[in-house]
């Protein structure tokens, strides 16, 4: 008999060697693209299905973005030569580093992304929970461990916050993303908690390490900073309390309107107060769960972070080129450890060439134990270089083209990628920060290197490329004059770094794209000339007004129009004429209910129980039937409030909630529990039976769930 | 029966100035991007110039992407295939060689080609991408390279392997003729 071509796909003959979980999870990922292909899969269910395995749709036709998770950005140089390899073979041979530490492809067609996923899954690396209303990628310090700074060492709690709640239950189900972070100390930049979901920041309290927790902090259109949950939590206590918000957050956020479903408008609705007593009374009730310290003990045990060689001490001779001086400066800062040294490696608007990146592993291996870390300005970090080794590892960087100065200074622009390939983008960040990035090496060589100003530039108001917590930010946007549409920024001035940002920029003015570069330049010349003491960019905002501020740049604001200056209504790097194209954007995901996976899941195993049936693999074909079955169930038991990490027993809740009082047509739940209470069998009769029952059974829930929904 | 290879990356060699700009082939691929039922099923071209080494500017397409490239050795124009190659493995790099070619007569046609730019004819670098099917190994090799030697009508031994054992499975071409 042929095989159905949306047959349920297992890969245990080629893809064995990988973890069991893992390949399964790819298995039925491959299996639903399939079935999504032959129109099985409800459109709005396969987009969010997609987006939690990291797929993602471009602004372009056809083609997907691949974002792979890469949790606090630790990356090793095994993981990023299989990422190099997977771009180059996939996407156009270019890895990029996202501000939340992940990396990502561009460009890639979705028939490639199973065989993308496994071979990183060969190297323990996660595409799952990339995308989607999930707990997106958990970032931390970059510097955790070394810097001189930190409290404590933040790396394996963030780790174990990000394993624990990967794929948990409690976290399936919110109307949008949520976004934590770790951060070692208060007051520089790194973890950036003030802008996050959960913002952890380390504190020790009577020799007890913890963390000060902020609530409802985010970005986007618009921005909240986040609230102080607590000003100490014992470390232990971090995991629950993040499934306790998970759940609060789930069942009470915001699900249709997805302008206001971030965690930051339910507090803003709630009031803390009432958010933290629903968080406590959650708390109070979850049934203990090894993992809470399971996750951390297993992250302490695994994390190792040591030198590949011993410490040492730089001898600079005195004819060393200035262009290694300059890189000196700009790219290495010492480590705590006496005699090493942190080296970021710029990458410019966070890309990276595979056979650059295969290169730069080989290089970490040779001065490392080849453990690096993705930043949040999006570059690579490479720890514990002992300090002897830095020219050798310059001169290294320099043979692949990554050894320009500048990491963290003027010149290391973050932009988003904007209309390159964003559904939401209006304008092009990513032009604009390249052609910032040349002048910078030309026409702004005298302020490129200034380390008291950031530039940050996203392609709309979402704020991906993080514009509200620059010094300088801009965000895409457009001005009309006589019928014609031009591409501009929108001036954001006064946002911080510091202090895990610790304020936002506002608006001040539209700046025409064709202006934006001049700009820059006139503001950092302001700065320059109005700055009292050791005031930051912010102060002075503050200090001078945005009104004077607006005053410095009034002639740039001025759009001529088309006949006048037919360039300005063109995009930065882009010699067309502009026109706006927006598309549904991804960023916010599909919100599907979670009872809605479980019932797609019921019909997916209940097709594999009707295959296996065909084949004569009769036990096979009857358990899949009664999982499929309580699948169907649990989603059912969903929606009256009952989550799968109660680890309730679906049996006796189906009967008690749906059975007795009437609300499932009853002789399809009296095969169930018939099934339940005989167990496994292989009788051939019997595994026909419970396939043949557990269609029934499936149709019902789908319909008892659809009368619940209004559908 | 053949493995299915289907991404074949054939790259001719150009002298180009140091730092090249690449701008004019915005305007280029802007243009070529526009035309309608072309072979190459055209996507939308990406921007990578600012990259010292990389896909420099880049037109996507469902059955090939071409490239001005500035990956090492150097620029060069490159025409990666993604699907519709069929037949012997030799048939296929065929194929490859002659959609390159295409592409490439078709760019050097195009009036805002940089006049310092010059092809160096018969420099070619060859690239198998795809490990599943053919990992970077002796193996492999012994398979693709009378193929891919027929297909530029140069002897096998004209072929020489790349060296890095990391990379994909590549050969560089140094021909009077190809």
């Amino acid at each position: 008999m042929a095989t159905p071509t949306f047959a349920p796909i297992d890969t245990r003959k080629t893809w064995g060697h990988l973890p069991s979980g893992a390949r399964e999870e790819i298995d039925v990922f491959e299996t639903e693209l399939r079935r999504a292909r032959a129109g099985l899969v409800d459109d709005k269910v396969f987009t969010e299905f997609r987006l939690r395995h990291g797929v993602y749709g471009q602004r372009q036709d056809r083609v997907q973005m691949q974002r792979i998770k890469i949790p606090m950005g630790m990356v090793s140089a095994e993981q990023l030569t299989a990422l190099a390899d997977v771009a180059e073979e996939y996407a156009v041979g270019v890895l990029h580093v996202t501000t939340r530490q992940d990396f990502q492809c561009h460009y890639v067609d979705i028939g490639d992304t199973p065989n993308l996923m496994r071979r990183l899954a060969a190297v323990g690396v996660t595409t799952k929970e990339a995308c989607g209303n999930v707990v997106r990628n958990v970032t931390a310090c970059p510097r955790a461990g070394v810097c001189a700074d930190e409290v404590f060492d933040v790396t394996p709690y963030a780790r174990a916050m990000a394993y624990f709640l990967l794929r948990h239950p409690d976290a399936q189900n919110f109307g949008r993303k949520f976004k934590i972070s770790y951060s070692g100390c208060a007051e520089h930049a790194c973890g950036l908690g003030r802008m996050h979901d959960i913002g952890a920041i380390a504190r020790i309290e009577n020799g007890v390490k913890g963390f000060q927790v902020l609530v409802g902090g985010g970005l986007g259109s618009l921005p909240h900073q986040a609230k102080l949950y607590s000003d100490f939590l014992p470390a232990e206590e971090m995991l629950p309390l993040a499934q306790a918000i998970s759940r609060v957050f789930a069942k009470l956020g915001e699900k249709k309107n997805r302008a206001k479903a971030r965690m930051k408008f339910l507090i803003a609705k709630l009031g803390l107060d009432d958010f933290k007593r629903l968080v406590e009374e959650e708390r109070g009730k979850l049934p203990a769960d090894p993992r809470w310290e399971n996750e951390l003990a297993e992250a302490m045990a695994i994390y190792r972070d040591e030198p590949l060689k011993p410490p040492s001490e730089l001898e600079l001779p005195a004819d060393a080129p200035e262009a290694l001086r300059r890189w000196l400066n700009g790219n290495v800062r010492p480590q705590k450890q006496r005699g090493y040294s942190t080296i970021g490696v710029m990458l410019p608007l966070g890309d990276i060439a595979s056979e650059q990146a295969r290169r730069l592993a080989q290089l970490s291996l040779r001065f490392t134990t080849g453990a690096m870390r993705a930043t949040v300005d999006q570059n690579l970090l490479l720890r514990w270089v002992s300090n002897a080794d830095l020219p050798a590892l310059y001169a290294g960087l320099e043979e692949i083209e990554l050894n320009e100065a500048g990491a963290g200074l003027l010149k290391d622009i973050v932009a988003c990628p904007g209309t390159d390939s964003c559904k939401l983008g209006i304008t092009s960040s990513r032009g604009l920060a390249a052609h910032l990035h040349r002048s910078f090496s030309n026409g702004l060589s005298g302020i490129a290197d200034r380390a008291d100003l950031s530039i940050k530039i996203s392609g709309c108001f979402n704020s991906c490329g993080q514009h509200h917590i620059a010094d300088i930010g801009f965000f895409g946007s457009v001005q009309r004059k006589q019928n014609h549409t031009a591409p501009v920024f929108q001036l954001t001035a006064g946002g911080s770094l510091r202090n895990n940002a610790e304020s936002y920029g506002l608006a001040v003015g539209k700046i025409p794209s064709q202006n934006v570069e001049k700009a820059a330049a006139r503001l950092a010349a302001f700065y320059s000339r109005e700055k009292q003491g050791d005031e930051t960019f912010s102060r002075v905002v503050e200090r001078l007004g945005k009104a004077r501020l607006r005053q410095e740049l009034e002639d740039l604001m001025l759009l001529p129009t088309l006949d006048e200056a037919p360039e300005f209504y063109k995009d930065i790097r882009q010699p067309w004429q502009y026109q706006r194209s927006i598309g549904v954007g991804e960023c916010a995901g599909e919100v599907v209910d979670q009872a809605e996976f479980m019932l797609e899941d019921a019909d997916r195993i209940h097709f594999e129980a009707t295959l296996d049936l065909d084949e004569g693999r009769f036990a096979e074909a009857a358990g899949k039937a009664f999982e499929a079955n309580k699948k169907a169930a649990d989603a059912l038991l969903f929606t009256k409030g009952l989550w799968l990490s109660d680890k309730y027993d679906t049996v006796a809740e189906f009967r008690k909630l749906f059975y007795e009082p009437d609300a499932f047509y009853r002789p399809f739940a009296e095969n169930f529990f018939r099934a339940a209470q005989e167990g496994a069998t292989a009788d051939p009769e019997k595994a026909r039976l419970r396939v043949e029952e557990a269609t029934l059974f499936i149709e019902a829930a789908q319909g008892v769930y659809s009368q619940a929904t209004n559908f | 029966m053949e493995t299915d290879l289907q991404r074949i990356d054939v790259k001719l060699l150009l002298d180009a100035p140091p730092a090249p700009n690449l701008d004019p082939f915005l305007t280029i691929f802007d243009r070529w991007r526009r035309m309608e039922d072309h072979a190459c099923d055209w996507v939308d071209l990406a921007d990578y110039a600012h990259m010292a080494q990389g896909p420099g500017i880049l037109i996507a397409g469902k059955r090939d992407r071409y490239a001005v490239n500035l990956n090492l050795p150097g620029p060069g124009l490159l025409t990666s295939t993604q699907s519709g190659l069929r037949g012997s493995l030799r048939e296929r790099f065929a194929e490859a060689l002659r959609r390159a070619r295409e592409l490439n007569a078709a760019l050097l046609a195009e009036p805002e080609f940089p006049a310092d730019f010059k092809p160096r004819t018969g420099c070619w670098e060859i690239f198998v991408n795809d490990r599943l099917a053919f990992p970077n190994s002796g193996g492999a090799d012994a398979r693709i390279r009378p193929a891919a030697a027929a297909a530029f009508g140069v002897s096998p031994a004209s072929l020489a392997r790349h060296a890095d054992p990391l990379g994909r499975l590549g050969y560089s071409l140094r021909a009077r003729r190809a």
